[in-house]
């Protein structure tokens, strides 16, 4: 039954549960960003840009971000879906805050990747 | 007769100012503003973090655009928001895997959450304001 509840019949199931993975991947990666920042702790511009060098630091940066975009995602869709009950009015707002989540996922691809620093 | 009179006498309170939201209840509304804040204000925080990586003088400028007391503001703000919704989501992780659901508990985890922004934020608005 449990594994019953994550397939394709349930995806509400499935939304919820992604949800709070993100959240908790999020609260791990945010972690250990946070304690090599205090460890580093840059003062200037070169050493700012030292931060962000390694490959691996990027990758973990571009999934803390990942993670952040479809878990708020998730919940302002929540939110729409309570409060707006007009369904005309409610497809105009999530159509704007897809626009806006893809807008930042492409933003932190290009800073992270694009940009030659 | 005597259960019409009854029904009409019974007291009817919406006065918004007397209302009350139970301490749960408000961690909860509050861990959905705080979401959609830190949702809008997205955007605003790549373009900061886009600005900083740039240049040299757009660090330069991100730095002192961040000694400015209207930003200090905002960045207070919005540690608060963020702090808010990051206690209080691992508090609702917590009772989605059925720890701390009696009303009892769950009342006294809200206090916790509360309790800890409180001195979360005494130390960040020490951070921002004072030591600068």
């Amino acid at each position: 039954m449990l594994f019953e509840l994550l397939t394709a019949k349930y995806p509400g199931m499935r939304r919820w549960l992604t949800q709070r993975l993100c959240a908790l991947s999020m609260a791990v990666v945010l972690l250990l960003l946070w304690l090599r920042v205090m460890c580093l702790s840059p003062q200037d511009y070169s050493e700012w840009q030292a931060l962000f060098a390694p490959l691996w630091w990027r990758l973990l940066s571009v999934w803390f971000f990942a993670c952040m975009l479809l878990h708020a995602w998730l919940g302002v869709r929540d939110v729409l879906r309570d409060y707006v009950p007009h369904l005309g009015i409610r497809a105009v707002l999530q159509w704007l805050v897809n626009f806006a989540v893809w807008g930042n996922a492409i933003a932190v691809i290009w800073i992270l990747f694009g940009m030659n620093f | 007769m005597m259960v019409k009179k009854q029904k009409k006498q019974r007291p009817k309170n919406l006065d918004l100012f007397t209302i009350r939201l139970p301490v749960n209840a408000v961690v909860s509304i509050l861990h959905r503003a705080s979401g959609v804040v830190l949702f809008l204000i997205q955007p605003l925080l790549l373009w900061t973090l886009y600005l900083s990586l740039s240049s040299a003088q757009g660090y330069a400028a991100v730095a002192k655009q961040f000694q400015q007391w209207p930003v200090k503001l905002l960045i207070t703000a919005l540690a608060c928001a963020f702090f808010h919704h990051f206690y209080a989501g691992i508090r609702h992780l917590a009772m989605d895997v059925h720890w701390m659901t009696t009303l009892q508990k769950a009342r006294f985890s809200s206090r916790v959450v509360l309790w800890l922004v409180a001195v979360t934020m005494v130390f960040v608005i020490w951070v921002i304001w004072v030591r600068g």
